[in-house]
């Protein structure tokens, strides 16, 4: 058994409507040395909860410890980010279109790398047997600024790359 | 003394955080984009006063006084910083 990652971002990538979550080059503003150009997601600093859909098919040879990686960065050195996951994992036959998430994280934030544009993983635990192999998970990846007390800092996050971890057979 | 609204604080604190480090929290600059907001608050008056001395007899509009005002501050935190 041994640990995989799927990258998560794609053709499916969406942000939500609040117009606070956008794509934009690194070199705007997270990189100065624009040495390789690229493309980031900017979650601003609000007062609300922001989301980024998403959607990938569960790997073949799932079993379980499921979990999200959120490769990310920032320009504050103090504060915490509040980074969370709601989604559905989605079988053959069942509606796609759902009303409810099956599973909402929770987080109470996590302390920002402390030095300015440093590369920082988060990894959010997922109930494993919410997923079976083929699935279709929808969800969001969301940062909550609404959570007033716990995500503190004072700027974007920009989210570099998120995947999809698990062990498999 | 107005309140500066969420909106106007969240508009403060992204104008603040590009292309600069930010090494405080979202209620430190909150506090400090207030205290700005109180004293230009505390002294509109007194700064209107002293630009109807200035251009007497001529007395401008409030619109005008608030663009001049606007205007001398970018210029001056400009060449400041």
């Amino acid at each position: 058994m041994a640990t995989r990652h799927i990258d998560i971002l794609g053709s499916n990538t969406l942000p939500d409507t609040t117009g606070s979550v956008y794509a934009e080059p690194a070199a705007v503003n997270l990189q100065s040395n624009d040495r390789y150009p690229g493309i980031v997601f900017v979650f601003a600093d609000t007062s609300t909860r922001l989301k980024l859909g998403i959607g990938f098919e569960v790997p073949q040879n799932y079993v379980g410890t499921a979990k999200i990686g959120l490769l990310w960065a920032t320009t504050v050195t103090s504060g915490k980010v509040v980074w969370e996951f709601d989604y559905t994992s989605i079988a053959d036959t069942e509606s796609s279109d759902p009303s409810a998430d099956q599973e909402s994280t929770a987080s109470t934030g996590t302390t920002v790398a402390g030095t300015a544009r440093l590369l920082k993983v988060t990894e959010i635990s997922l109930t494993s047997a919410n997923l079976a192999a083929g699935d279709w998970v929808e969800g969001v990846i969301v940062r909550d600024g609404a959570d007033t007390s716990n995500d503190t800092a004072a700027a974007s996050a920009y989210l570099i790359g998120a995947y999809f971890s698990y062990s498999d057979v | 003394m107005a309140t500066l609204s969420a909106a106007e604080l969240q508009s403060v604190r992204n104008a603040c955080e590009r292309s600069i480090t930010v090494n405080y929290l979202k209620a430190q600059i909150n506090a400090a984009a207030q205290v700005v907001e109180d004293f230009l608050t505390s002294n509109a008056a007194q700064v209107s006063t002293d630009i109807n001395t200035a251009t007497s007899p001529l007395v401008l509009t409030n619109a005008q006084k608030k663009k001049i005002v606007a205007e001398v501050c970018r210029l001056k935190f400009d060449r400041d910083k």
